[in-house]
């Protein structure tokens, strides 16, 4: 459902160009867990914005869901995000003056869904993350725990095939962060829905059935996963 | 889905309110000052020509000129003629029989300014001497308060009806007691002459038509002018049209008169309708130059509205990153902004509206001009000062709109 070929990506810093990706490729089939590891610097936060469609590939292709995300509009790329991906944060990105029911509502109400249907979807996905008694609180008034928690209602709520999860425990302490992975990776599994975490943090790699290793804008490990991929051109 | 915007942007604009507050005080002010300046004008227009409507559009006044050009033009040579000459003028007597003679006015009255010192109480005065007829106690609109007018059986008798307060340099229409009024029966050295006050009255509005303030006018027999001027010259006629004449038939009909008679001398009409009609473009511009003053500071509302959306635009980064990640189009972040800095001036549009309107309120009751509200003023005041929350948030908008997500998330 998700495929890269060769994909490249480099900035222009001054007079230089720095090549950030070196030419990645892998597949990821729906419904599938995978941490993408490696050190600052390895790449993965850009190879998340390329997957979240927030940045386009200097070179190589991305196929979402079979359709190649190349030469989108800018309207297409956020209509595809909107339909297709969720977002979770390491800081969250809770909107402060919003209600926790009005956050997971979001996403529903930037693709014209009323009012009432935002309204039970969000209740709905509030209630799915223990969060129901807090709908009507702000941000301001949660934990970290909480506020993630409503930060995975938010992305799941619009029922994307892709949600990416930038650290989302970086900002937990360990407990809470099980706790959260725990809801997050069992709300994925019984969605189906395909669930791509990004983190310098071994023991939250490992809970995902399928571990990349980036370095240097490389691919160098991809583990145990090859059963479920589509053949696909490059990959390592 | 934009009932939600608006939502969101007043809960925007209420979250930071003391930036919103001072953009409003900006956009309040701004307004206010347009929508003062245009109704201010407004209601001096309207003033102005509810002063001329009190003497009626009916009302012309003549000036006899000298008229050779038209003279040598019909082939008539040098006409010199009896009291003509190059000031123009006709004695008295061919003025009464002109204002006799011409169907086209229904009332007139010749009027003759005489230039003379006067001496009240042993001590110098100003006050503007005018010979006259009976008929310039309605063509003048003067109100009685004591005595009688100048009648036309008074011949050249040394009679006076003045103002009340023609030693008082007051312009237009005052309702102020004067400090020292002309009272019946004073006498007044004018020349050589003595003259007794025999009525007063108290003056309308200014009109401009006339030439002449009434309200300092000391009118006397037309033929007193011989009293106080060696060789009174009507120069100057003011009449009332009958119903349906227009002025050039006064002009005409003048003209053959004046030509039976044998005089070179023609009559230029100026008639209230046309002074009217110059004096509202005159104040048409005014107007609009008092609009364009006080938009100058609608402008640097705007600007202030435009510095409160850019802090907005780099304080919600996080936010506008975000609202993109999850699928907000570029367009319905311009239109987040946007509505944000609409909504600001529409609120200070209508808050400078009370404003306006109270600045002319308290300046019709400083100047004892009457006040009403102008629908023009509310008008361009609210439209403009809307189009300036456009224009000026439109820049912090499409700003916002084209942040990069993934720089805006990152954000601080």
């Amino acid at each position: 459902m998700i495929e890269l070929t060769d994909i490249r990506k480099s900035y222009r810093v001054g007079p230089v160009d720095v090549e950030i990706l070196k030419g990645i490729s892998f597949a990821i089939e729906a419904g599938e867990t995978v941490s993408i590891m490696g050190s600052s610097g390895s790449g993965k936060s850009t190879l998340m914005n390329l997957m979240g469609l927030l940045d386009k590939p200097s070179a190589g292709t991305f196929h979402l869901n079979g359709r190649d995300t190349a030469g989108l509009s800018a309207d297409e790329q956020s209509a595809l995000r909107n339909r297709h991906i969720g977002f979770v944060f390491q800081a969250f990105h809770l909107l402060p003056r919003l209600s926790a029911l009005d956050n997971v509502a979001l996403p529903l109400a930037y693709r014209g869904a009323g009012t009432r249907e935002r309204r039970e979807a969000a209740l709905s996905w509030l209630d799915r993350v223990g969060m129901s008694d807090r709908a009507h609180h702000r941000p301001s008034e949660l934990s970290g725990g909480q506020r993630q928690r409503v930060a995975i209602a938010r992305a799941l709520v619009g029922a994307p095939s892709l949600v990416l999860a930038d650290e989302p425990t970086g900002a937990l302490d360990t407990r809470v962060g099980q706790e959260v992975m725990d809801l997050f990776l069992g709300l994925g599994a019984s969605s189906n829905i395909t669930i791509v975490i990004i983190t310098h943090d071994p023991g939250i790699a490992a809970q995902c059935r399928r571990q990349l290793l980036l370095r240097d804008g490389l691919l160098v490990t991809d583990d145990g996963a090859f059963a479920h991929r589509r053949p696909a051109g490059g990959a390592a | 889905m934009l009932g939600q915007i608006i939502r969101e942007a007043a809960g925007n604009l209420l979250a930071a309110k003391q930036r919103t507050i001072l953009a409003l005080i900006g956009i309040v002010i701004g307004a206010g000052s347009v929508i003062a300046m245009i109704n201010v004008g407004q209601m001096v227009q309207q003033q102005a020509l509810l002063q001329f409507q009190a003497l009626g559009p009916d009302l012309v006044n003549i000036t006899i000129e000298a008229g050779f050009s038209a003279r040598s033009g019909a082939g008539g040579g040098f006409g010199g003629g009896r009291g003509g000459g190059q000031q123009g003028g006709v004695p008295p007597d061919v003025a009464l029989d002109l204002i006799r003679t011409v169907p086209a006015l229904v009332s007139a009255s010749p009027v003759i300014t005489a230039s003379a010192s006067i001496v009240r109480d042993g001590r110098p005065v100003y006050g503007q001497m005018m010979a006259g007829t009976a008929a310039l106690l309605d063509l003048t609109g003067v109100t009685m308060t004591d005595g009688r007018f100048v009648s036309d059986i008074d011949g050249s008798e040394p009679f006076i009806a003045g103002s009340r307060g023609a030693f008082e340099q007051t312009f237009g229409e005052s309702d102020a007691e004067p400090k020292d009024p002309l009272r019946v029966g004073e006498a007044l050295r004018v020349g050589g002459s003595l003259f007794t006050v025999v009525g007063t009255f108290k003056a309308g509005g200014y009109n401009p038509l006339l030439g002449f303030q009434p309200s300092n006018a000391l009118f006397i027999p037309l033929n007193a002018a011989r009293r106080v001027s060696d060789k009174p010259s009507v120069r100057q006629i003011i009449g009332r049209m009958g119903a349906g004449i227009r002025p050039a038939d006064v002009e005409r009909q003048m003209g053959e008169r004046l030509a039976l008679l044998g005089r070179t001398e023609r009559a230029s009409v100026r008639s209230a309708e046309e002074l009217m009609e110059t004096m509202q473009q005159q104040m048409r511009l005014f107007t609009l130059l008092l609009g364009a003053v006080g938009s100058i500071s609608l402008v640097v509302g705007g600007v202030g509205v435009m510095n409160i959306m850019l802090v907005s635009v780099m304080e919600r980064r996080r936010e506008i990153g975000l609202r993109l990640a999850i699928g907000a189009r570029p367009r319905e972040i311009t239109w987040l902004f946007l509505i944000e800095s609409i909504l600001l001036s529409a609120v200070g549009g209508a808050l400078g509206l009370i404003l306006g309107l109270g600045a002319s309120y308290i300046f019709g009751s400083l100047t004892s001009t009457p006040f009403f509200p102008s629908q023009l003023a509310a008008l361009v005041g609210v439209l403009v000062s809307a189009s300036v929350g456009v224009f000026f948030g439109y820049y912090p908008a499409r700003r916002a709109s084209r942040l990069d997500p993934i720089e805006a998330l990152r954000a601080e």
